[in-house]
């Protein structure tokens, strides 16, 4: 007790510190000067670590010209200048052709009425409100960000074209290194100040500070962006390293955000706390009240009534609720009896259970609840197992053969998804014509499983029914995948079919995030894991470029994506010309042959893959449904996550004074599959 | 008693010996055996261990029967039975609550070490072009080709002896005999479970299938959505090769105009009347109960029967594997501490203090998050009895060792010790006896605390590796699945009963073994 009190008045001091106000200001006119210094010193470390590279490797080899490649990538990025380049009006080109996108077709619905509330709910409160920072990629930056604020264009959910955001209209340069981008003259953020040209500046610096803790951006921008040039009050332009087609700019940077200068005023190494549970002003309708954070409880978004994008085509009939709430509720079927009790509007019912039982019921009968099944076209997550060339067993090509033709997934599918999934094809999926179609999965066969194996040498038989060779090495293997309960269940059908092939699975569980990290690290034998893929285009090079496999004194290299440890010079050639180029008829060619290689080399066992989304929601909330879009735009994932719903708040009142009297609606089950491939 | 177990011992450990001499599979009674196969394909890093492993069945064999023979010798050589002894187990038979759940018990442990007759997927003979096969009792995996089945593309497999025992009925082509009830408690995936409707007769609410095979619930024909008996709703139509090929909607039991999509080959109308009328409710993992499964199936697919049987076996095993290693070191260490007293009593009372401090299921996460799969995989069982007996032997110490305080200054000890007994024989032959039988009324309670703890266990996770079945991930998925509610209440149910019997047996041989029964209370 002693003891305490006399550290008692340490915690009253160190809680006092916290209440002064940090008077270092913004910080970005000190911030970048010495920012352009540091990248200048930092462009001439590359170039001479290039020309080392380049004095040692043998003339005329691949190293040598990879070498050149990046001598002349940062002669030309010195050659360009300060990274924050401020200019004037008069240096824009005259000569460029300015897109704006309006011609592209809207992806929502004039039908949609602005008001009402929307409820719907996250499994987890978020560890920080920060758009950038420690934590602040988990949780709930999708909602409070990324989808409901403008970056500079957006992608067109119909067509994968660009369409405005918070720049009006945009344009290459010559050498489509360099974007252009006009701003919108009444853009706001939403707490009413303007939206300037020199905010993306601000936003870079406040990613690139020591104190912003984030290491990702640090380096993305410094390696992805080669300058930032601010002409006015509305232009700027990006150069990149290399050039980049319409949809490859938007890829990069094309959705980056602005920061709000003057939110940032206190702005310091305490940044992370200090910012924790603030919500910054955005370039979207809606904004959050700081009586509306309610910790461990609840997030509200109110909406902006005379918000400057409310006329703006792309936007007006999108983000319609006057109030959206996001409930925090920790078990997905508590979320589903909350639904069902009518306080939520909105419940995932993809699953075939959930589907086909859970929401069987009167509510749904009587039309009050109606039921959607809505076939997107949106890239696939990578669900089945990746194998890693690195182990001694696996480098067989018969034996990644005999593998694959080991996985009864044909059976999860009709078992364990109720026959509603399909196979996955390939390991890339889901990018329209960019997707090699002679690559299909292979099929469930043990009797060919057999005579693969038996080439690779496992012709022996133990009592138990595992192959081995005959020097005792038993055809087993390690399964790592995630302890979540679809998987174990679905792994022990693998296991139990797999033994018929003579395969024995040993299946090594645990969470998601530690079996994310071991095959990253490429610490495992055979994998389930998948990535969140995003359109428009599949990062190749992150997965199989043999630098993401092996470092230079070969071994292996943690924390990448080329989780197979995939390693061949042809590939490396493929994936890097695939980032490069900024034609759209060579990416896709390049595209089929890398996908065709991944085929053959067999390195990736597709399992299954789920072409829609199942929604269950109250009569009242209203989806789109227009000639060209229905339900919701194909390139969305979670149908909820574009904003073109709205709630009808007349219906509203009339749904529920039907359940009063007992009056029923005729049942809705709406199956749309206009945009199934 | 003695005699009995001491025989039982010795003829268990040589059929064991035989057993795997011939490649016959007893698993009930071969544990080292068994043990010895799964750790047998590990790779221990120590030459030793790996030799100790793969002959633990002939060591096991000796040990046995080293206990046997020790048994029936001190029964051959001792006088007529104590007294003392024959008046407790005459009180603990006229409790009769305890008494009779003794006799449940032992019954249920000779129902779970009946195995593979009882409960078990492969056949327990198999009659084919006049040669008989014993699958179920073989060490070596029966293939299709063993029995002369020679399908194409299926010779390597192995038989499915439910679908043989059909076909040959069908075809009076052989015979097979399968254990009582034929499923594997796991690693025998049961797809779906067909249960016959006639939407129209019983106003039925949901889905109505149509099967290629009413076998095969899996493979579907067609589905409809009824309300009330009748068709409302989306209609589906798959081909064999489960592609789907046709699409209609019903609204009140008609066609909705122009909403039928057929994209098969031939003519629709054909297509719709390939198979019969019947109309099934299909229902897939986890099953609602069926004739065939009263309890249904797990949402693995594993008959809950079987899985429950499953379960209750390797409680059995697990007991007696726990109860006799922490008895040995609770009672040596317990013993020692009060004999000898001193420094070693000092330190042994503190690693004591330690290890029962240290929070036991932590513990238990943190050593299974850090042994590699392989060895969870194989011998996870041992694994994890093993850790519970180097956390489970410290409650009976303090017991022993006070008993050994208090009886170690008694004349006869003295007297023993003049006539010049050395300390294990004081220990053992006079300490022991006289103070182990305040252990006994402890068993049936480590036995109820390790049927708690290996459900406990299982239930966050951290438990049995796949293969075994165990009421702890069933009450789990239960829980994850309430719309099955037979799952949790089927596991619930055979918890409580378990651990409500031993219970019973425990309060009984306390009451029995009560030395105060007559000097308080008559």
């Amino acid at each position: 007790m002693r003891w305490f009190l006399l550290v008692f008045p340490l915690f009253l001091f160190s809680c006092q510190k916290d209440e002064d106000p940090y008077v270092g200001g913004l910080g970005f006119d000190e911030f970048y000067p010495t920012y352009n210094d540091y990248n200048k010193t930092w462009c001439q470390g590359k170039l001479s670590e290039a020309r080392q590279e380049l004095a040692k490797a043998a003339p005329d080899s691949e190293a040598a010209k990879d070498a050149e490649k990046i001598i002349t990538r940062f002669e030309r990025r010195i050659g360009l200048g300060d990274y924050f380049n401020f200019k004037t009006s008069a240096d824009v080109p005259v000569d460029l052709v300015w897109e704006d996108g309006l011609d592209q077709p809207e992806d929502s619905d004039p039908a949609a009425v602005k008001g009402g509330a929307f409820r719907y709910f996250v499994s987890s409160y978020p560890p920080t409100l920060r758009p950038f920072g420690a934590s602040s990629n988990s949780g709930m930056r999708g909602e409070l960000y990324d989808h409901v604020q403008l970056g500079l264009v957006a992608l067109n959910r119909l067509n994968s074209s660009v369409i405005p955001g918070v720049a009006k209209q945009w344009a290459p340069s010559k050498d489509k290194r360099t974007w252009y981008f006009k701003l919108h003259e009444d853009a706001t953020y939403s707490d009413g100040l303007k939206v300037k040209a020199r905010d993306f500046a601000v936003a870079f610096y406040l990613r690139l500070s020591d104190y912003g803790g984030s290491s990702f951006y640090k380096q993305y921008l410094r390696e992805e962006v080669a300058q930032l040039s601010v002409y006015d009050d509305h232009t700027l332009s990006m150069t990149f390293p290399e050039a980049a087609t319409e949809l490859g700019m938007l890829n990069k940077m094309g959705t980056f955000a602005p920061s709000p200068p003057h939110f940032y005023e206190e702005f310091g190494p305490d940044y992370e706390e200090r910012y924790n549970w603030k919500h910054q002003p955005t370039t979207g309708p809606y904004y959050v009240r700081d009586e509306d954070i309610d910790k461990g409880v609840s997030i509200t978004l109110t909406r902006k009534k005379d918000w400057w994008g409310n006329d703006k085509k792309f936007y007006r009939y999108r983000y319609n609720p006057d109030k959206i709430v996001w409930r925090v509720i920790r078990d997905v079927n508590k979320g589903f009896e909350l639904f069902r009790a009518g306080q939520l509007d909105l419940a995932m019912v993809s699953g075939p259970q959930s589907w086909y039982e859970k929401t069987e019921i009167p509510k749904v009968y009587d039309g009050y609840i109606e039921r959607h099944w809505w076939y997107n076209d949106f890239p696939r997550p990578q669900f089945g197992v990746e194998m890693n060339l690195d182990r001694a067993k696996l480098k067989d090509l018969n034996v990644r053969l005999g593998l694959a033709h080991s996985f009864n997934y044909e059976k999860v599918i009709k078992v364990q998804f109720w026959g509603d999934y399909n196979r996955l094809p390939g390991f890339v999926d889901g990018f329209g014509d960019f997707v090699n179609p002679n690559v299909k999965a292979w099929p469930f066969d043990p009797q060919k499983a057999r005579e693969y194996f038996a080439k690779a040498g496992f012709t022996q038989e133990g009592s138990d029914g595992i192959l081995e060779k005959e020097d005792g090495t038993k055809l087993e293997f390690t399964l790592s995948h995630y302890a979540i309960k679809t998987y174990l269940d679905l792994m022990s059908i693998l296991k139990n079919e797999a033994r018929s092939a003579g395969v024995d699975l040993i299946l090594d569980s645990s969470d998601p995030s530690i079996i994310f990290t071991k095959a990253m690290d490429k610490k495992y034998e055979l994998t389930a894991v998948a990535w969140g893929v995003q359109p428009p285009y599949f990062a190749y090079y992150e997965y199989f470029h043999s630098r993401n496999a092996y470092d230079e004194q070969g071994n292996i290299k943690e924390k990448t994506n080329n989780v197979f440890a995939y390693n061949d010079p042809e590939m490396d050639k493929w994936v890097s010309e695939y980032r490069l180029t900024s034609d759209n008829d060579v990416k896709r060619e390049l595209a089929h042959k890398i996908q065709q290689q991944v085929y053959e080399k067999c390195v990736f066992i597709p399992g299954w893959k789920r072409d829609f989304e199942r929604v269950a929601c109250w009569r009242w909330l209203r989806w789109p449904d227009t000639e060209s879009v229905k339900f919701c735009p194909p390139i969305v994932s979670y149908p909820y996550e574009h904003y073109s719903f709205w709630i009808d708040t007349e219906m509203q009142e009339e749904t529920l004074e039907a359940m009063r009297s007992g009056e029923t609606f005729p049942e809705v089950q709406n199956v749309v599959e206009d945009y199934r491939k | 008693m003695k005699l009995f177990i001491g025989i039982f011992l010795i003829v268990a450990a040589l059929v064991s010996v035989v057993a795997d001499y011939f490649g016959f599979k007893l698993p009930s009674i071969s544990w080292g055996y068994n043990f010895a196969e799964a750790a047998g394909s590990l790779n221990f890093p120590l030459a030793s261990l790996n030799w100790l492993a793969k002959s633990a069945g002939e060591i096991t064999a000796v040990i046995l029967i080293l206990i046997g023979a020790w048994l029936v010798y001190s029964k051959l050589t001792s006088g007529p039975p104590n007294p003392v002894t024959v008046r407790k187990i005459q009180r603990f038979k006229e409790i009769k609550r305890g008494y009779y759940s003794f006799l449940i018990l032992l019954g249920l442990g000779g129902l779970a070490a009946l195995d593979q007759l009882i409960v078990g997927k492969e056949a327990l003979a198999v009659k084919h072009g006049g040669e008989w096969h014993f699958p179920a009792f073989t060490k070596d995996l029966e293939k299709n080709r063993d029995l002369g089945l020679m399908t194409e593309g299926t010779a390597d497999l192995e038989p499915d002896y439910r679908e043989l025992k059909k076909t040959f009925k069908a075809s009076g082509s052989g015979t097979v005999i399968l254990p009582l009830w034929p499923y594997n408690p796991t690693r025998d995936i049961i797809d779906a479970l067909a249960k016959e409707v006639d939407p129209k007769a019983s106003k039925y609410s949901g889905l109505g299938t149509r099967l290629w095979d009413p076998e095969r619930p899996a493979d579907r024909h067609l589905r409809y959505t009824y309300r009330k008996g009748i068709r409302n709703g989306d209609a589906q139509g798959w081909n064999t090769n489960n592609d789907r090929v046709y699409k209609v909607k019903y609204r009140d039991g008609v066609i909705v105009p122009g909403s039928e999509e057929w994209e098969g080959e031939g003519e629709l109308a054909d297509f719709l009347k390939q198979t019969d009328e019947q109309e099934y409710d299909v229902s897939y993992p986890p099953s609602e109960p069926q004739w065939a499964h009263p309890l249904g199936t797990t949402s693995q697919g594993d008959d809950v029967i079987a899985y429950l049987y499953g379960g209750l076996q390797v409680n059995f095993q697990a007991a007696l594997i726990y109860v006799p290693f922490v008895y040995l070191i609770g009672i040596t260490v317990g013993l020692l501490m009060g004999y000898f007293g001193g420094w070693f009593d000092l330190v042994v009372q503190r690693l004591i203090e330690i290890l029962s401090n240290i929070p036991f299921l932590f513990l238990v996460i943190i050593i299974t998050l850090g042994v590699p799969p392989q060895y969870k995989e194989k011998i996870g069982l041992y694994l994890i009895l093993g850790i519970l007996v180097i956390f489970g032997w410290m409650g009976m110490t303090y017991l022993m060792r006070t008993s050994a305080l208090k009886e170690k200054a008694r004349d006869y000890i003295a007297a023993s010790r003049v006539i010049g007994a050395g300390v294990p024989r004081i220990l053992f032959r006079h300490l022991l006896p006289n103070s182990v039988a305040i252990l006994v009324t402890l068993i049936p309670f480590s036995v109820s605390g390790l049927v708690l703890s290996l459900t406990a266990l299982d239930y966050l996770g951290f438990g049995l590796p796949d293969q075994y079945a165990s009421w702890g991930k069933l009450l789990k998925d239960g829980l994850s699945s309430l719309s099955t509610p037979l799952l949790v209440s089927s596991a619930f149910f055979c918890l409580v009963t378990m651990l409500v019997l031993v219970t019973f047996v425990g309060e009984a041989i306390r009451e029995a073994f009560d030395p105060k029964k007559y000097t308080y209370y008559r």
